[in-house]
């Protein structure tokens, strides 16, 4: 049987200075929440597999490596020849 | 090495081609590599198969309540470099344990979405992926086979806060139909953290309405006791069998909770320890890096895994304090 118990973890007390220090002063906190929010919501250009992916292609194959070396795939009903 | 280089030396999981994703794995990925998505967007397609795929209760909840914090890492960031990438994490961690001091969110995931992610083999180059990661995420050196915290608070007074430890836990799509299909995630690989401690303290000031109004939300620890006693009893029964399981219990356990009411699923079952063939508190398990699909022959001996934390409150199990109750930090 494997050793059973997490390890014991010491109680550390730490004080508000080291709170602040970690986070940041509480009253900027409302500017930065808003600039936070508006990155996250940055739409990105770039995808991995431009149409719509599925599975079954990333079992079978794997896709390039380098996202400059992508080509958009295009869906055409012309037939070649 | 750095994010990148051990990006690109990834091998494909050859597997795949018999080893066919789940088809929940398969929606989210039709999904998630679009483009013109943001990283809220992306969050968003993850935060529903959370909800409704992880086994563990307790990012159910957080998920269905919108109460995660959350790192997206594409192609394109692992492309710019570790000083990217570590910058990146450290923004998104810093307004996470800002919004879990104020009661807004309680976990954290670390999404890294790429397609050579999830048709990755699991191999030694994906450990050493999930452990520079890691590294780039903790700022710390790392190793598999250890338990890594990080520290979440939440204010309790005017004057002061209580922290609680934070367990991080490796995920990964190659986990999909493995031994450990339980610590599965779509995308690629995850990192994700939750204190239990810290959600029954801030979830008593979350509403209860819309999609989690019929969540089963922890109000004591008493109640997650219950919640991470029933997660371990919906381990998936996979290619190996359970990799989690309950114990029968024996007597004089001196957990203080009645268990008259629990579900039949863990009533009657140990409430101080559990078993499992890895350890559910080490952060990076090295033995879900073998190519094989079943549990690894080496693995023979089970871990003997802890409940006590989440109630056990005597002098000698101060995991109680750090990880249940929270300690009381100054302000």
């Amino acid at each position: 049987m494997n050793s059973s118990k997490r390890p014991k973890y010491e109680a550390v007390k730490v004080p508000v200075s080291d709170v602040i220090k970690e986070l940041g002063d509480p009253s900027t906190w409302d500017a930065e929440d808003a600039e936070y929010e508006r990155s996250i919501r940055q739409k990105s250009q770039i995808s991995e597999i431009p149409m719509a992916a599925t599975t079954r292609e990333l079992e079978s194959k794997r896709a390039p490596r380098s996202l400059a070396a992508k080509k958009t795939r295009t869906i055409s009903s012309k037939k070649k020849g | 090495m750095s994010l990148s280089s051990l990006h690109a030396r990834l091998a494909s999981d050859r597997l795949r081609t018999k080893l066919r994703f789940s088809d929940d794995l398969n929606e989210v990925h039709a999904k998630l590599f679009a483009a013109g998505l943001s990283d809220h967007d992306r969050f968003e397609i993850l935060r529903s198969w959370i909800a409704t795929n992880q086994p563990c209760l307790f990012g159910r909840l957080a998920a269905k309540l919108d109460r995660l914090g959350f790192c997206i890492l594409t192609a394109e960031d692992i492309e710019r470099g570790d000083r990217h990438v570590r910058e990146k994490i450290q923004v998104a961690r810093r307004q996470w344990k800002r919004d879990a001091l104020r009661g807004k969110k309680s976990g954290f995931v670390i999404s890294v979405q790429t397609i050579d992610l999830v048709s990755a083999v699991p191999d030694k180059t994906m450990l050493d992926f999930a452990i520079h990661l890691t590294k780039l995420y903790l700022n710390a050196e790392i190793e598999p086979d250890t338990v890594y915290l990080d520290q979440v608070m939440h204010r309790h007074t005017e004057d002061e806060a209580l922290a609680w430890r934070v367990g991080a836990n490796f995920f990964a799509s190659a986990g999909d139909g493995r031994w450990w299909h339980d610590h599965r995630f779509p995308g690629g690989i995850a990192l994700s953290m939750n204190s239990v401690g810290h959600m029954v303290h801030a979830s008593a000031n979350w509403p209860m309405d819309g999609a989690g109004k019929n969540a089963p939300k922890p109000k004591t620890l008493g109640e997650a006791l219950r919640l991470a006693m029933q997660t371990i009893s919906l381990a998936k029964d996979a290619c190996s069998g359970v990799a989690t399981w309950l114990l029968e219990r024996k007597e004089g356990d001196a957990c203080p909770h009645a268990d008259d009411t629990w579900p039949s699923g863990i009533k009657g079952k140990e409430r101080r320890n559990y078993e499992g063939w890895y350890h559910t508190d080490h952060t990076i398990p090295s033995p879900y890096f073998a190519l094989d699909i079943e549990r690894p022959a080496a693995v023979t001996d089970p871990h003997n895994l802890d409940f006590s934390y989440l109630w056990d409150d005597s002098d000698d199990n101060p995991d109680h304090q750090t990880m249940g109750l929270g300690e009381r930090l100054p302000r």
